[in-house]
């Protein structure tokens, strides 16, 4: 009788990994968990960088409105000082008045008080008065917020319209 | 004898086709790796969805009272700024800044009886709270800054008297959490100090 119980070499050999298929392995998983990282880390921004704009979009209605406060009233007698517009005047804000830039910060969560040199948190809002018509009266307040997102430096615009007629 | 051959060889290709100790240790570390990294994960998003509902929630009652001030201040005839203590408002008097934890809205002409709406701020609960015919509402919590409402006119210079067309800022600071579970940075003490809220709004109809 004889017996054989040898182990070939060849089915010791098919029954492990080769480096090939590990290595394969590795490039799937990290692919994988790459994928979800990132999936993770872009949902985080984009909610940070819809809170932003919210609050940008908030900060330009501010503006808007604050423009919108100001007398108009073209119908009424002439004041006895002769101006015709400026403060206190019938009509406070013509279009012809350049209005300054507003500067400030944005209504975020923020870690800490932001400063004047930090940038990341801060918003410049610019307010143009233009007639849309004489006749009948009709002007637009455009407001305007630029501010930048902090973690990819690009500059971002969002605007507010109003249209306004006079003695209201 | 042949059975005898065959029944070993078979028991020969059960042992080839079992896992060695090696191979179970390898697997398993290999598991457990991917397990934790999965684990790591699902901690990561939850604290980061823990962090995100915390700053929502926080100031969700404070948006939607502010929106709901501005739509009443928008469509309303009157609106003072002054101080609500002891259930009474009491205006801003003339020559003082027009800044106070209250705002009165008269939604028409009349200014006499119950025809107004008062919005406050209760230092000693800290809510804003909301006052119509004598009911008393809770609107937003959390609102620690006591000014909230002041009179501005269009250039944000703050009123000293009261103006026709005023534009009314209101600003809502938040400092407490409604989770105190979600820790931010290194401090989970005052992670954050400073929260705002803040909005200005015209009347439509000034005349």
């Amino acid at each position: 009788m004889v017996l054989y119980l040898r182990q070939s070499a060849l089915a010791k050999s098919e029954s492990a990994f080769t480096l090939a298929e590990l290595m394969v392995v590795f490039l799937l998983l990290s692919m994988v968990m790459s994928g979800l990282i990132y999936g993770y880390v872009q949902a985080n921004r984009v909610a940070q960088w819809s809170a932003m704009s919210l609050a940008v979009q908030s900060y330009a209605s501010q503006g808007a409105e604050q423009a919108r406060a100001a007398d108009w009233r073209p119908r009424d007698p002439t004041p006895t000082s002769g101006a015709t517009n400026g403060p206190g005047t019938r009509d406070e804000l013509p279009p012809t008045i350049a209005i300054t830039p507003q500067v400030n910060f944005m209504d975020i969560p923020a870690q800490g008080n932001p400063t004047s040199t930090d940038f990341s948190f801060w918003v410049t809002n610019q307010v143009t008065i233009t007639d849309v018509s004489i006749n009948p009266p009709l002007r637009q307040i455009y407001s305007v917020c630029t501010w930048t997102f902090p973690l990819t430096g690009l500059q971002f615009t969002n605007t507010v319209v109003l249209l306004r007629a006079p003695d209201q | 004898m042949k059975t005898t051959t065959a029944s070993m060889r078979k028991s020969s290709r059960r042992h080839r086709a079992g896992f060695t100790l090696a191979e179970l240790l390898v697997s398993t570390m290999v598991f457990t790796l991917i397990m934790g990294a999965m684990i790591s994960l699902q901690i990561f998003g939850l604290r980061i969805y823990t962090l995100a509902a915390t700053k929502l929630l926080a100031s969700q009652s404070g948006r939607l009272t502010l929106g709901d001030i501005r739509d009443k201040l928008r469509s309303c005839k009157t609106v003072y700024v002054g101080i609500y203590t002891n259930s009474q408002f009491s205006q801003i008097a003339t020559g003082s800044p027009q800044m106070g934890n209250a705002i009165q809205i008269f939604p028409t002409l009349t200014t006499t009886g119950s025809n107004y709406i008062v919005f406050y701020e209760d230092p000693v609960n800290t809510n804003i709270c909301m006052v119509t015919n004598g009911v008393r509402t809770v609107t937003a919590n959390f609102v620690t800054n006591y000014y909230c409402f002041q009179a501005e006119d269009y250039q944000g210079n703050v009123l000293t008297n009261y103006q026709n067309n005023p534009v009314i800022k209101m600003t809502m600071s938040f400092v407490q959490w409604e989770y105190p579970i979600a820790y931010v940075g290194g401090n989970s003490i005052n992670a954050y100090d400073f929260y705002y809220l803040r909005t200005r709004v015209t009347r439509r109809s000034k005349f």
